[in-house]
């Protein structure tokens, strides 16, 4: 049953690595034709290699003169520098420079791709794990493929070109070696069989390992490592750890126990077959002669050699399949976000529908379907110079109303207007154009001060968008002190002299790309969570003028900044339960109101104790 | 430590210093087990002498033993013997080695990590934000064992390379000594391959910076963090073009030490196989054929075993610098192992009790930075005292709770605790006594439980844990988790681990400092991600956890500050106003500014409701 299996395996994993090949093929076909040929001339080496070395013997079993065998040994020489240019020009030369490239060409690829495939396919952890991973390393597995390939030419070459010449000096002895390293092959393939099996196991144990690595040699953890016992947990998971790896260990190597016993015992009765048939041979029946025993004892050691190497290049094939079947599917993955074909100019009114929608459709518990909706029949409508705030608890679904106007995602059910027409109808480009977001886990690109704000290539004419962004945001006194004002380096991955923003800093600079494009929809995701009151209110200063005229949604806490917007949509587990201005929503006293008492009232409390003196 | 850096910096190490290091790890291994090292080393000797006697030994013997007519039987059966005593041993050798080695492997893993994290947990906080200290030591060792183990494997390698050398080297001596020469030749080699070295250290070295920004492009693009701003701008164009440069730049590196190297490498294996080699075999056949001093069989033995004596010297000069690649890491490794922390225990250091804490003159500044981050700060935390931190950011807020947490110490003043400076004090009990919620705190893939107590289980911690979840407010969240307090956090180990929203894994952060039960408790804007309904509960939680202990909080909404017993405002690394609330306030400064600002909004509306009701 399990061989069976395996076998469906195997083929999967061939389809698989003949993707990969393709792939390989048609982004770099010079890089890939050199490396097989390169795969081949090492291993027709190998049969030149004893090819020359037995046409000397048998040149001196035949006594030949001295002068004629020189030539055989200069020709030899040529061979081998010949050989051997080629090999370190290939190695060197050409293969780095051209892998270099191909690496490049790949990742672009694959880069472009990333930024284009749903927002929703990151949200699985299917998708996080496996794909992200097989995606860092896309460059290595695809070139992995052409390698392995170019590996099974050579060894191929090498064991026909050595097996033609055993098989001209003894046929049975040929025959014999062939035979063995069969059972040498199949031996190999029950072993790889036992590794398949207990992969799983032993990769979730190295996992483990990898985090707890992690735990202790990051950053991140090293504060709570000081301050609490934290530390002894994870040394106690590092020994549970260890215990169930040593545990599974001797379980494997008890099942290789036997068959490496086997392999040995092969081994010896190979050696001893050949030196005793060859020298029987040579010594009573004299067919062979001193040269050709010689020739044929090193080819047998050279045909095992090319054997057991084989073996070991079609077990990767195996491996590598792992890998390509990821890559295959992120290369395959659709995108469901479709962009439609109209052009949206201007924006008046943006409208949602009965919209409800889910992150993922359905999730298991107790064995039941359920389906965990973030928005439940959401319909409100913005027009144009509306500013708008969402409040609301934590997870009460504000945010996904933001990424649904910008279509990171699209509704389950339900429809979102612009215009009166369904955004699905919209350009994409058009629609994402129209809206600037600044999102709580704002990240700042190790790029320019400049190409930070406009999130685009940097060119000179745009310096005075970005240097007015930058003031509107409040980011202009810390641009005074930048080394290189808008051209300054931030973060340190480029270079070392970059500057590294703090968290607030690094919040005015994602708000400063709002500013700096001409976006008709703002949309302010807790924008002055990581500020401080000053910069907070310098920051409100800045959207009131910066915003005139345009259409803003908040999304905030502090529930101060909402007394200025014209409508306030209160969420509850995905719904709409309250809306209203702001007077409004604390004339009818309910949980907005009650909310927002609680967070004034220590205000309220000084104020009044003010008021007094 | 410096001047270890600079000698790394060359990516070059003496014989000695290899030696030494190689040494240091070896010992590690074999101090662990014994038997796995001792077998390995078996195995690669065994392999070695039966290659030579089966493919060389044997072939001489059978070939001059036909020359002298010697009967086939007699020579069948010495044969027999000869090849299968070593074919034996391997035979008997290499089923232990399947049992042992993989077993001892984990063994030593186990053994060196335990090491390495215990000196990851010793080693102070300013390592960890050093980077150049954080990319030479703490990364490095992410494969130390895997090197370890490897090294063993190079030695037991070079060794029986050496013994190899001796054979073959031997044997062709006994033949004629002249074949010494064509030993000897190939060891220019070893000059090549050193400078062929080098030249492959600098091209690395001048790769590696173009390689690590390359990745960057490659963690933007792939890590799903960056993944809105990429779809909703136009990021993608530049982060392109960045990574097209570096791609570009790496080729360049290529080209530019690519012919040397070629050349190199030509000359290199060249001397052996197009120089070496065909002269050997020219040699044997001339005493042969035109001299008759060399048998046939002596001269097929020859022919085939130069090229096997001068393999062996390609396998020690390779060796050898693979154990100088190992040796770099083990310097690294061991520049951290043999680190001594800066912040230890006296030897007459004492236990501390709670008291006032409080800082004199305290001035701090960063490693390697010119700048204080703090300024003569003057202040006293009283053991019953709620004490509230509030200022811009970056005026030295959290760098300040690092200090009085003693991960760093200060670069002037004093801070000590009932007039007892700290450095009096044992550091792990010091530390015991607070209870710490971060900014950026963290949930761990461990059960919640253990994410609660932040320490190993004992017997009736159960109750307690559970108790801090409902006083934290995050019970009835766990509670519906499929394992309650036993549920495993985030998905790493577990496909059914929980993966908490930031809200509730701080109200778990919280619980620990309830279950803690410390008589400081320290938070660092506790409740920057709660909604405000959540962050009011959480507020009045704390405050019932604080009753009676001493407490710091840093907020940036300074309604919380209202009713601290004092709070300090920090502005640049300077404490600039301290007092009550009612005090700053009459102070009318820039406590009083912040806090007008931001209460503006309330306030208005209270004086707009009173308006109303007039």
């Amino acid at each position: 049953m399990s061989n069976q299996k395996d076998k469906v395996t195997f083929k999967q994993s061939l389809k698989n690595n003949k993707f990969i090949f393709k792939t390989a093929f048609k982004s770099a076909p010079g890089l890939c034709i050199m490396r097989l040929v390169m795969g081949f001339i090492t291993g027709l080496n190998h049969g030149i290699t004893v090819f020359l070395t037995s046409e000397i013997l048998n040149a001196l079993d035949r006594r030949e003169s001295f002068e004629q065998i020189l030539w055989k040994i200069a020709i030899m020489a040529i061979y081998f520098a010949v050989y051997q240019l080629f090999y370190s020009w290939h190695w060197k030369q050409y293969n780095p420079k051209h892998k270099l490239r191909f690496i490049r060409d790949l990742h672009k690829r694959f880069f472009i791709k990333a930024s284009e495939i749903d927002l929703s396919s990151y949200d699985s952890p299917e998708f996080y794990n496996d794909y992200v991973y097989s995606m860092q390393t896309c460059d290595k597995s695809i070139m992995n493929s052409v390698d392995t390939l170019a590996e099974i030419i050579r060894c191929l070459v090498a064991s026909v070109s050595v097996f033609s010449v055993v098989v001209n000096i003894d046929w049975i002895v040929a025959v014999v070696i062939l035979g063995f390293s069969l059972l040498a092959m199949v031996i190999h393939i029950i072993e790889n069989g036992i590794w398949y099996k207990y992969e799983k196991a032993f990769s979730k144990i190295w996992g483990k390992d990898w985090y707890i690595s992690r735990f202790f040699s990051l950053a991140d953890y090293a504060k709570e490592v000081r301050l609490t016992q934290i530390g002894e947990n994870m040394k106690d998971e590092l020994q549970k750890n260890k215990a169930e790896e040593r545990v599974l260990i001797i379980k494997r190597q008890k099942e290789f126990l036997a068959l490496n016993i086997i392999g040995s015992l092969l081994d010896v009765a190979e050696n001893l077959f050949i030196i005793l048939f060859m020298s029987y041979h040579l010594m009573v029946t004299g067919e062979i002669l001193i040269g050709g025993f010689a020739i044929a004892i090193i080819s047998a050691n050279k045909m095992r050699g090319m054997f057991s190497q084989l073996q070991w290049q079609i077990t990767q094939i195996n491996k590598q399949s792992v890998f390509a079947d990821k890559v295959r599917k992120f290369l395959e993955t659709e995108s469901k976000i479709i962009s439609g074909e109209r052009e949206l100019t201007t924006f008046e009114s943006i409208e949602f529908k009965n919209v409800t929608f889910a992150y993922q459709v359905t999730e298991e518990k107790d064995g039941e379907a359920k389906t965990v909706y973030a928005l439940q029949d959401v319909s409100f409508k913005i027009e144009k110079g509306d500013r708008i705030a969402l409040v609301g608890y934590n997870g009460a679904g504000k945010t996904t109303i933001t990424k649904l106007m910008m279509r990171l995602y699209d509704v389950t059910s339900g429809e979102i207007l612009i215009n009166g027409v369904n955004i699905k109808e919209y350009r994409l480009d058009m629609l994402r154009e129209k809206i600037g977001a600044v999102f709580q886990d704002y990240k700042v690109f190790a790029a320019t001060v400049a190409e930070n704000v406009l999130a685009d290539v940097y060119t000179p004419e745009k310096e005075q968008v970005v240097l007015d962004a930058l003031k509107d945001s409040t980011f202009d006194e810390k641009l005074e002190a930048l080394p290189n004002g808008i051209d300054t380096e931030l973060t340190k991955e480029f270079y070392k002299e970059g500057t590294e923003l703090s968290g607030g800093e690094s919040q005015k600079i994602a708000i400063a790309r709002v500013f700096a494009h001409n976006n008709e929809l703002i949309v302010m995701d807790e924008p002055s969570s990581a500020l401080d009151p000053i910069a907070e209110y310098n920051l409100n200063v800045g959207i009131d003028k910066n915003a005139k005229g345009k259409t803003v949604v908040f999304i905030t806490h502090r529930l101060s900044t909402t007394r200025h917007v014209d409508m306030i949509y209160m969420l509850e587990n995905g719904k709409i339960i309250e809306s209203g201005s702001h007077d409004e929503l604390i004339r009818a006293d309910g949980k907005y109101a009650s909310m927002f008492n609680l967070q004034a009232s220590k205000y309220k409390a000084e104020s009044t104790e003010n008021n007094k003196e | 430590m410096k001047k270890k850096n600079k000698k790394n910096d060359n990516n070059k190490l003496s014989f000695k210093r290899v030696v030494k290091d190689c040494t240091y790890a070896i010992k590690m291994v074999v101090g662990t087990s014994p038997i796995a090292f001792l077998l390995r080393f078996l195995l690669e000797t065994i392999n070695t002498v039966s290659s030579f006697i089966v493919g060389t030994y044997v072939v001489r013997y059978i070939i001059n033993s036909f020359e002298t007519g010697l009967n086939f039987k007699t020579v069948a059966l010495s044969a027999i013997v000869m090849i299968a005593v070593p074919l034996g041993l391997q035979l008997l050798i290499n089923p232990l080695i399947t049992m042992v080695e993989d077993v001892a492997f984990v063994k030593v893993d186990k053994k060196v990590l335990g090491k390495l994290y215990d000196k990851c947990t010793d080693v102070e906080l300013a390592c960890f934000e050093n980077p150049e200290f954080y990319d030479k030591y703490v990364k490095a060792t992410s494969e130390i064992t895997w090197r370890m183990w490897n090294l063993t494997w190079t030695v037991a390698n070079l060794f029986s390379a050496i013994l190899g050398m001796f054979l073959y080297g031997s044997l062709l001596f006994t033949m004629d000594f002249v074949f010494i020469i064509f030993a000897i030749l190939p060891l220019f080699g070893t000059f090549i391959k050193r400078k062929a070295n080098v030249l492959w250290h600098k091209h690395t070295t001048e790769d590696k910076e173009y390689h690590r920004r390359a990745k960057y492009a490659q963690r933007v693009f792939y890590s799903g963090e960056y993944a809105k701003e990429l779809r909703l701008s136009n990021a993608r164009e530049f982060l392109l073009e960045r990574y097209e440069q570096a791609s570009d730049g790496r080729v360049e590196v290529v080209q530019k030490y690519g012919k040397k190297e070629m050349f190199l490498e030509l000359a290199h294996t060249g001397l052996q196989t197009i120089i070496t080699n065909p002269l050997a075999i020219a040699y044997a056949i001339f005493r042969t054929l035109v001299a008759g001093t060399l048998g046939i069989g002596d001269c097929a033995v020859v022919i085939n075993s130069v090229s096997n004596l001068t393999g062996t010297f390609t396998q020690i000069t390779d060796r050898y610098f693979k154990a100088h690649e190992h040796a770099l890491f083990f310097e690294d490794f061991r520049g951290f192992m043999e680190y001594e922390p800066k912040m230890k225990d006296k030897e007459n250091a004492i236990s501390p009790k709670a008291g006032t804490i409080k800082l004199e003159n305290v001035s701090f500044k960063y490693d390697g930075s010119e700048n204080l981050v703090l300024k003569n700060i003057s202040m006293e935390i009283g053991k019953t005292e709620k004490i509230a931190l509030v200022g811009h950011n970056g005026a030295g807020k959290s760098t300040l709770i690092k200090l009085l947490l003693r991960l760093y110490d200060p670069t002037e003043g004093k801070i000590s605790i009932d007039g007892v400076p700290l450095d009096d004090l044992k550091l792990e009990e010091y530390r015991a006594m607070f209870s710490v919620v971060f900014q950026d705190f963290k949930t761990i893939s461990l059960p919640v439980a253990e994410n609660v107590l932040m320490r190993p289980r004992k017997e009736g911690d159960e109750e307690k844990i559970i108790q801090a979840l409902k006083d934290s407010g995050a019970y009835e969240r766990i509670m519906e988790l499929p394992k309650g307090i036993e549920t495993m956090l985030t998905k790493e180990f577990d496909k059914d681990g929980a993966i908490l929203s930031v809200g509730q894994a701080q109200k778990v952060a919280i619980a620990h400092a309830f279950v803690k039960n410390a008589p400081f408790i320290i938070l660092d804007e506790p409740s920057s991600a709660l909604d405000p309904v959540a962050e009011n509960e959480m507020y009045n939680n704390m405050m019932r956890a604080g009753e009676g202990k001493a407490m710091i909080f840093i907020s940036h909404r300074l309604s919380s500050a209202v009713s601290a017993d004092r709070i300090y405002m920090l502005e640049h690394g300077e404490i600039v106003e301290s007092g009550t609330h009612t005090e700053l306030m009459k102070l009318n400064g820039k406590y009083a500014d912040m806090f007008k600002k931001q209460a503006q909004n309330y306030v208005d509306l209270e004086d707009g409701e009173e308006g109303n009701n007039e």
